[in-house]
């Protein structure tokens, strides 16, 4: 029975040392790295899921679609429930709800002040190094079921997002992002590549002209 | 002894001339000079030319060199912050609402949201609160819930539990905030302190401006350029512009005046003692238009100095008889000449008296400026002009003899030709003179701001500018009444496509009548079944209505116009509701409409009407033309009855009149044929010279020197001053001056050459009476 006790204990504790262990592996991994795994150079598009759970939502909401990266931009071409284009760049947001023929356009003061995907706009378009964004953030980089994993909790924040988790496979780019917010609401991204280059670049542009289009009518 | 007598006249004078130029309030608004104040379209016109908030604002664009790249937002926030910082700043603010000013205007009016809910309250608030409108009200906050910012929808649903504000911000945005044309630039709204007009603080304030721009806009390797906008910028432009054309035709005018007096009385003394004469002449004109008005124009001033100028005649008639060798003492010259000099005098007089009757005000102060600048120089003819010429000890002869000249012009045969001729010239050209309608053709040529004006308005919103719905009562409230009679109107358009888009004032104002209605209208559907309903549509759509606040009464608040004097949404407002001193008025800005259809829509609310402001401007000119048209004519009538009377004679009284008329012919057909719009300042150049033209035919008729050659050598004199003087301010770039310089010069020319040609035979009958004595 006393051994049955000791060799629980031993295992537990090698677990937790396996993790201390883990984690400080990927902590090891250079923020630097992770960081420039993050950043877009040229156009990048993925499959999305979201789901959304807030307190003043009966049930989790979920919605799927196209996401494109770019520098400088973030094109969200939702497709289920509802077809809507989401156009957020350094200065504007732009909203098209296409199947009620609904816009809503914002100039930006801070794209930091946006919740949502549009916080991370800095943070994809590169320029925003470890010590910047440590201006904003606390950071912490870790490693979680083999995973790299970024927690990003802001500093300063009267009304801007709350806390930022981005995770992906070793060496690859994030697939899942978390937004938690103060008031306990979240949204999960789940990303999936599916093109780049060329391919991305001529979607993402068609799927502008549409947004003009819509503004223009 | 005789430096001490000069100095007991000329001490006066100076100290004069000193106080006239340190009281002098010279204003350069061309809102002074064209409109007079009051409540008809003219007031309205200044009110909002003058509007002390719109003087003050200066409206920057930054856009980068190269056409199609994009300002970066730093550049914005940067600029944003140190023009802040620049003394005389009172305010900043973006022409695009940026979020934080989005928010806190949802904020405010999230408070308001039920008393700016509708114009139809009770039909509006029976649609919300049927299980259709309840159901259609819960799917809009959860699409607001699932949109871009569900947190600012959270927060206004703390303060508007059934976020009425929803349709109210779409109303806004379909209006107002974000119909702003996608620009690849930056703009930005300056209110500074000091007033708009004040140019000396706005040079500083636009030197400080372009310095910290070019500072910025150096760290971002020179890419951007600034463009600006505004009545300071327009204020400054127009200082300089006039500054700058005074400077260069006074020089211009002063060497071909001094030229011309060396050439024709060799003497150097001479100019300086006309020129002093003059200056203190122009001096007390300046005082009496500011004791008159209380400012002077700049553009009165500059034209006012020209008519002024004319006085030079008096100045010259009495200087060639005072120097002729067979006067005795050159009082006696003088006090021979006199009645002439008089009379011309008095029909200047008369013509521009009448001209200041037309309304007009800155033909007005041209009046009074030029009324009391003849007074004044006759009264120096008389009584200074000789004491001054004895004590200098003066002898001015002219070197130039104008026998010849008068001996081929008094020919027997030319009158009937050059009659002819003017009649013929009048008659190609008067098939094609015009009248311009646009007194700002007037205003300096400034082409370039107004260009750049244009283009950066055209930025901000789709508005056609100068012509909107105006509504006028007598209380705000009560135009707030009318302005949403005509909402409904200009909506019906809008909804059959006859009008593009308009600026109305709800939802952002509405009438404490129409506030409280809605008010009464949803505190009287709040029951507890309306609250039972409420969350069963919430949770029809999905949401957690436990989460949700309660539904709950509205106050009798009432939300006034100066409460959003502090909202970023005010800068846009303020240039819709105007005051002035009698009536409280409201701008309607319409987009792209057929002026008769808006009218007839907006007829049947009284108070309202249709406003062209370049039509009200083009109806001004035309009737303070028209009025001037007529009192010229009557002024005209009234100097020929003046002239027959004096003369005891119709013929030789309307004789005197005819170089005038002959010279006057002939411009108008030069203008027909070399087509120019007509403007006021033509009216002014033609009455001009009737009046030397009147003058040296007077003179020329009486004769009181008896000495055809003489009176002759002074009108020569006189009139080649007056032209070349004339000539000289088509140097100028601006406009109405050039009006007066093509008119002047070739009327005044025309009118000294046609004297002798006129009255050939009464130079015939002197010469042979000089020949028999």
């Amino acid at each position: 029975m006393r051994h049955r006790w000791l060799a629980s204990y031993a295992a537990v504790c090698l677990i937790l040392l396996g993790g201390i262990w883990c984690d400080r592996a990927a902590a090891s991994e250079p923020l630097q790295d992770v960081l420039q795994r993050l950043e877009i150079a040229g156009p990048r598009q993925f499959q999305y899921r979201e789901k959304k759970q807030m307190s003043l939502l009966s049930h989790p909401w979920l919605a799927a679609g196209e996401l494109f990266l770019a520098p400088g931009e973030i094109l969200v071409a939702q497709q289920t429930p509802r077809e809507t284009l989401t156009l957020i760049t350094a200065k504007q947001l732009e909203h098209f709800d296409l199947q009620r023929n609904r816009r809503f356009s914002r100039a930006l003061s801070d794209t930091s002040q946006l919740q949502g995907l549009g916080s991370l706009l800095p943070l994809f378009s590169g320029g925003e190094g470890p010590d910047k964004l440590q201006e904003r953030f606390d950071v912490k980089l870790r490693q979680r079921g083999g995973r790299w994993v970024l927690e990003l909790m802001p500093i300063r924040s009267p009304r801007g997002p709350g806390d930022i988790t981005l995770s992906g496979e070793p060496g690859g780019p994030a697939d899942r992002i978390v937004l938690e917010f103060q008031d306990g609401d979240t949204i999960e991204w789940f990303l999936r590549p599916q093109a780049d280059g060329p391919v991305a670049r001529q979607r993402m542009l068609r799927l502008k002209e549409g947004l003009t289009d819509q503004g223009m009518r | 002894m005789k430096v001490y007598r000069s100095l007991r006249l000329l001490l006066p004078m100076l100290v004069l001339m000193g106080i006239a130029v340190w009281q002098a309030d010279i204003r350069t608004d061309i809102g002074d000079f064209f409109f007079a104040k009051g409540a008809n379209d003219s007031g309205f016109l200044a009110g909002q030319l003058q509007s002390e908030q719109l003087a003050r604002q200066y409206l920057l664009y930054f856009s980068a060199i190269e056409d199609d790249a994009k300002v970066e937002p730093a550049l914005g926030e940067q600029l944003h912050r140190a023009i802040s910082s620049l003394a005389g700043v009172r305010r900043v603010w973006r022409a695009d609402a940026a979020d934080y000013e989005l928010e806190s205007l949802l904020a405010f009016y999230a408070e308001h949201a039920v008393g700016l809910y509708s114009l139809r309250p009770q039909q509006a608030f029976e649609s919300l609160t049927d299980d259709k409108g309840l159901d259609r009200q819960a799917q809009s906050i959860k699409e607001a819930l699932l949109g871009p910012d569900p947190a600012l929808i959270k927060t206004l649903l703390q303060r508007d539990p059934v976020l009425l504000i929803l349709p109210w911000a779409a109303r806004l945005d379909a209006l107002t905030l974000n119909t702003m044309p996608r620009s690849q630039g930056i703009s930005l709204f300056v209110e500074v302190q000091g007033s708009g007009l004040d140019t000396v603080v706005q040079e500083q304030f636009q030197h400080a401006l372009s310095q910290t721009f070019d500072e910025i806009n150096r760290q971002y390797g020179g890419r951007y350029r600034m463009q600006s906008t505004g009545v300071p910028v327009f204020a400054t432009a127009i200082k300089e512009q006039i500054a700058s054309d005074i400077t260069r035709i006074s020089a211009l005018s002063s060497i071909a005046i001094g030229v011309l007096f060396l050439v024709v009385f060799r003497s150097l003394l001479s100019l300086a003692g006309t020129a002093l004469l003059l200056a203190f002449t122009v001096c007390c004109a300046i005082l009496a238009t500011q004791v008159a008005f209380g400012y002077v124009h700049g553009l009165a001033l500059a034209i006012g100095i020209t008519l002024a100028g004319v006085c030079i005649d008096y100045f010259i008639h009495g200087m060639v008889h005072m120097g002729a060798p067979s006067t005795g003492t050159r009082s006696a010259a003088v006090r021979r000449i006199w009645p002439a000099l008089m009379l011309g005098g008095a029909s200047t007089f008369i013509g521009y008296t009448a001209l200041s009757l037309s309304g007009f005000p800155g033909l007005q102060q041209i009046a009074v400026f030029a009324a009391v600048g003849i007074l004044v120089a006759l009264l120096l003819t008389r009584y200074c002009l000789p004491f001054l010429l004895d004590q200098w000890d003066l002898d001015l002869r002219p070197r130039w003899r104008v026998d010849k000249l008068l001996g081929v012009l008094s020919r027997p045969r030319l009158l009937p030709i050059a009659a002819v001729a003017a009649l013929a010239c009048f008659a190609i050209g008067l098939g094609s003179l015009q009248w311009s309608r646009d007194v700002a053709e007037l205003a300096p040529s400034i082409q370039t701001l107004k260009d750049t004006d244009g283009e950066l308005r055209s930025k901000l919103a789709g508005m056609e500018p100068g012509r909107f719905v105006l509504v006028e009562a007598d209380t705000m409230d009560q135009a707030l009444v009318l302005a949403e009679r005509v909402q409904a109107a200009l909506s019906e358009l809008v909804s059959t496509g006859e009008l593009t888009r308009f600026s109305p004032v709800f939802p952002l104002l509405a009438s404490a009548a129409t506030q409280r209605e809605n008010q009464h209208h949803w505190n009287q559907a709040l029951s507890q079944d309306l609250q039972v309903r409420w969350r069963q549509a919430l949770e029809r759509a999905g949401l957690a209505s436990q989460a949700f606040p309660l539904l709950r009464p509205a106050t009798d608040e009432v939300l006034e116009p100066g409460a959003l004097t502090e909202l970023p949404i005010w800068p846009l407002l303020s240039r819709q509701l105007m005051s002035t001193t009698e009536r409280e008025l409201i701008a309607i800005w319409l987009g792209r409409h057929d002026p008769a259809t808006v009218r007839s829509a907006i007829d049947p609310v009284e108070g309202a009407r249709y406003f062209s402001q370049r039509d009200s401007i083009g109806h001004l000119a035309t009737s303070y033309r028209e009025t001037a048209l007529v009192l010229l004519f009557c002024g005209g009538l009234l100097i020929a009855a003046m002239l027959v009377w004096r003369f005891r004679s119709f013929k030789n009284g309307l004789k005197a009149v005819v170089p005038a008329v002959l010279a006057m012919l002939v411009v108008l057909g030069g203008w027909g044929m070399t087509k120019p719009e007509l403007s006021f300042m033509h009216l002014i150049g033609l009455l001009l010279t009737t009046a030397v033209c009147v003058d040296h035919g007077i003179f020329f008729l009486a004769n009181q020197a008896r000495d055809k050659v003489l009176t002759y050598q002074a009108i020569v004199v006189s009139g080649l001053t007056t032209s070349v003087s004339f000539a000289c301010l088509g140097a100028a770039d601006n406009p109405a001056l050039h009006a007066l310089a093509w008119t002047v010069a070739p009327g005044v020319l025309l009118g000294f050459l046609l004297c002798p040609v006129v009255f050939a035979n009464e130079t015939r009958m002197a010469n042979k009476t000089t020949m028999l004595t």
